[in-house]
């Protein structure tokens, strides 16, 4: 048996190979490589003169600065001496100095203002190819579940993205923690369905576990962070339908994460159906009369803020019963929504 | 009539809105009348996503499920309504009479009533959610001469829409809110399929039921779906359609055709529904006093037995039956037999003497009902599965 070649999309792209194996052929803006963008803007300061010339340049330092590893800032280096911006000397490290041009050599501190670049800006970050997809498959198949049953094609989704195996099941994989996305062995990847069953058994869950991990959660919540929601639920004016969505989210996200057992943390934030009813909804019908669940979030907080700990998941037990309520009302208005137009890789079962 | 008048604009499906009632509308209000005439499922879907397309809502009662929780309509004061007092026991408690069976499924009276927290509930309030106008007891209809074997058996059933010797002269309504339900109503009498709940169905019931309709439409049960009696009347007059779901206006279609058809009372029971008007959240002053103008003239009696004279019964049937002849009313609202031939809303002939409406009376009819139109709690999965059976169809 002949071993396939692997298609172009199929080849890992390791950004800090050399240029040959780096897979720069997809667009330019979304492949660019950590050590490229070291070099630009190194080449910059030095163009511009804003670093000194003769200072010592080293591959650790300067790596700390760009909060890389050392790996795309000596490809850097390498590429800056070719070009006649850096020169070796006796010594560790690259001087910034043009060949011939005589400077004595300058060991100050690396920092980003020795660099010549933005204070607190310095950082480069490059999505990896499973952060570049996530979001838009995310964002794809909260939409397609409320359409029903699909499969998903792995080929036609490493095609529509453009990404290797690894990363697109990187990000399936993250999916399924979500409970966006049913997995299990020898089976293909299936998008969840959008159901009622779902929503309640999410409730279910929540109602058990979500009050007693706030009790547990709730003395470790940092006060500021309270009070920036207090005052938020609070305001004069009351919150919008997607300001009250992200508050309501707090309820589930950060006032239950400070607990110490991550296997229940990790269940609870697979518990998605319901936000994500709620904020399709929202979408949708931002102008709608929302049950006044603003009430409740207020009771959660100020129980919290209060000390009070036993009353905060008492408080949350009758806003999930209430949420609860507003999920099924909901999701009942999704019928109307017109089909949306999905991508080849999402196959419909039937 | 002034040129400054508001027009109001009514959206829902041609069972209601005539081109008689406007006219008639507007001849006794002093209106400017726009109908939008769609199919149910697309007015509905407009009701809820172009929500300044419309002033007032002429639908189903079971459709708020889908429209009250978007904030498409505004409720309904009940001190602005001149006759609310006339209106029956059905959609104020769900039953037409007390000893009357509740029928399972969307009953009006549940979604009434606006509650102090915004829902709908039956528990009664100052405001309701749509005004109760035209309701009915639906089966389906057939032609007894096409099928005869089967045709013949004393007693009607669901379970002939599905039966084998249809094959190929069956059609269904094409909303899951309805057609659905006259397909699990068939599967459940044909003894396919035995249900926990029929108006709510699960997911594996729906997977169940869904598979076996697929089976069906691959053997060419079905000769289509439609969306609206016109539709329906021309399956059955032109398509060789011998069973299928009823809408009421149909018959005018059938008897024009000089068809030989019969409306069934089926043992299992019927299909009921729940019609009435909302007002469009966004309607204020001048065209707000219209809508109220326009709901009050709805139940003031002449609608009502318009609507009568297609086989609908009115919400405060007694402010009708003055405009009724008296052999009207006991035909349609009574269930004796027709005392003469009566006329129907185009003034031809519809009823001939003697005949007897199917079920019997009102009190008859709405008090055998096995399941009101339906949005069930898994209704937006029931959709999408049903609408794999539309695509499937053959096009009407």
């Amino acid at each position: 048996m002949t071993r396939a070649t692997p298609a172009p999309t199929q080849l890992a792209r390791d950004e800090e190979a050399g240029p040959g194996e780096s897979g720069e052929s997809g667009d330019p803006g979304e492949r660019r490589l950590r050590y490229e963008l070291i070099r630009q803007r190194l080449r910059g300061a030095i163009v511009e003169q804003r670093i000194e010339p003769g200072l010592v340049l080293l591959e650790g330092p300067v790596a700390k600065v760009f909060g890389t590893s050392r790996i795309p800032v000596r490809k850097a280096f390498e590429l800056l001496h070719a070009e006649g911006l850096l020169c070796t000397f006796d010594g560790r490290g690259y001087l910034v100095a043009r060949p011939g041009q005589a400077v004595q050599p300058q060991r100050l501190p690396l920092d980003a203002r020795a660099l010549g670049l933005e204070e607190g800006n310095a950082t480069i970050h490059i999505p990896s190819e499973s952060e570049r997809i996530h979001d838009e498959l995310e964002q794809t198949i909260s939409i397609a579940m409320i359409f029903g049953r699909f499969q998903i094609d792995e080929s036609a989704a490493m095609e529509h993205f453009n990404v290797n195996r690894v990363a697109l099941r990187e990000v399936l994989s993250r999916l399924v923690d979500r409970g966006l996305v049913d997995k299990s062995t020898y089976a293909s990847w299936r998008v969840a369905a959008l159901t009622a069953r779902a929503v309640n058994q999410d409730f279910e869950l929540l109602a058990l576990l979500a009050p007693a991990a706030l009790r547990e959660s709730g003395p470790r919540l940092d006060r500021d962070m309270l009070a920036d929601l207090r005052r938020r639920l609070h305001a004069p004016t009351a919150p919008q339908a997607q300001e009250l969505l992200r508050l309501e989210q707090h309820l589930h996200g950060a006032l239950l994460a400070r607990h110490p057992n991550h296997k229940l943390v990790g269940m609870l934030q697979q518990c998605q159906m319901p936000w994500l009813i709620h904020s399709t909804f929202d979408r949708m019908f931002p102008q709608s009369p929302n049950p006044p669940l603003l009430e409740n979030c207020r009771q959660v907080i100020d129980a919290l803020w209060d000390g009070e700990y036993e009353r905060a998941a008492q408080a949350l037990q009758d806003y999930l019963a209430q949420a609860r309520k507003r999920a099924q009302l909901q999701l009942k208005v999704l019928s109307v929504l017109p089909e949306a137009q999905l991508p080849a890789y999402l196959v419909r079962q039937s | 009539m002034r040129k400054n008048m508001p027009e109001l604009r009514v959206l829902g499906t041609s069972v209601t809105l005539t081109e008689a009632m406007r006219r008639r509308a507007e001849q006794d209000l002093g209106l400017r009348i726009r109908f939008e005439v769609l199919d149910g499922f697309d007015a509905q879907r407009q009701a809820v996503m172009r929500q300044d397309s419309f002033d007032l809502y002429d639908q189903w009662f079971h459709s708020l499920d889908c429209l009250w929780p978007t904030g498409a309509l505004q409720p309904i004061d009940i001190g602005r309504l001149a006759h609310w007092d006339e209106v029956n026991a059905l959609p104020k408690t769900g039953r037409i009479t007390p000893q009357a069976a509740l029928g399972a499924g969307c009953n009006p009276a549940m979604r009434l009533y606006v509650q102090a927290d915004g829902t709908l509930g039956g528990t009664p309030a100052s405001r309701i959610s749509m005004l109760p106008l035209t309701h009915n007891a639906d089966s389906f209809v057939y032609l007894p001469a096409a099928v005869p074997e089967l045709f013949a058996q004393t007693e009607e059933s669901w379970s002939w829409l599905l039966s084998p010797a249809c094959r190929g002269r069956a059609a269904l309504q094409a909303d899951a809110a309805i057609g659905a339900l006259d397909a699990a109503l068939a599967l459940q009498a044909g003894g396919d399929m035995r249900f926990g709940d029929i108006s709510n169905l699960g997911l594996e019931e729906i997977d169940q039921m869904m598979a076996l309709l697929l089976q069906r439409q691959e053997s060419e049960q079905f000769r289509g779906f439609w969306g609206n009696y016109a539709d329906a009347a021309r399956l059955m007059i032109d398509a060789g359609v011998a069973i299928q779901s009823h809408w009421s206006p149909a018959i005018a279609h059938y008897r024009a055709a000089g068809l030989d058809y019969r409306l069934a009372c089926p043992r299992e029971g019927y299909r009921a529904w729940y019609g009435g008007l909302g007002i469009s959240s966004q309607a204020r002053g001048d065209t707000l006093d219209a809508a109220y103008r326009y709901l009050n003239w709805w139940q003031s009696g002449w609608p009502g037995a318009a609507m009568a004279r297609q086989g609908y019964y009115i919400s405060n049937p007694l402010r009708s039956r003055e405009h009724l002849r008296a052999s009207e009313w006991d035909y349609w609202y009574a269930g004796l037999p027709a005392a003469e031939d009566l006329r129907g809303t185009d003034g031809q002939i519809l009823i001939p003497r003697g005949s007897v409406r199917d079920g019997g009376s009102y009190e008859q009819r709405l008090g055998h009902i096995a399941v009101w139109n339906t949005v069930m709690d898994e209704h937006n999965y029931l959709v999408r599965q049903w609408a794999t059976l539309l695509r499937r169809a053959r096009p009407l």
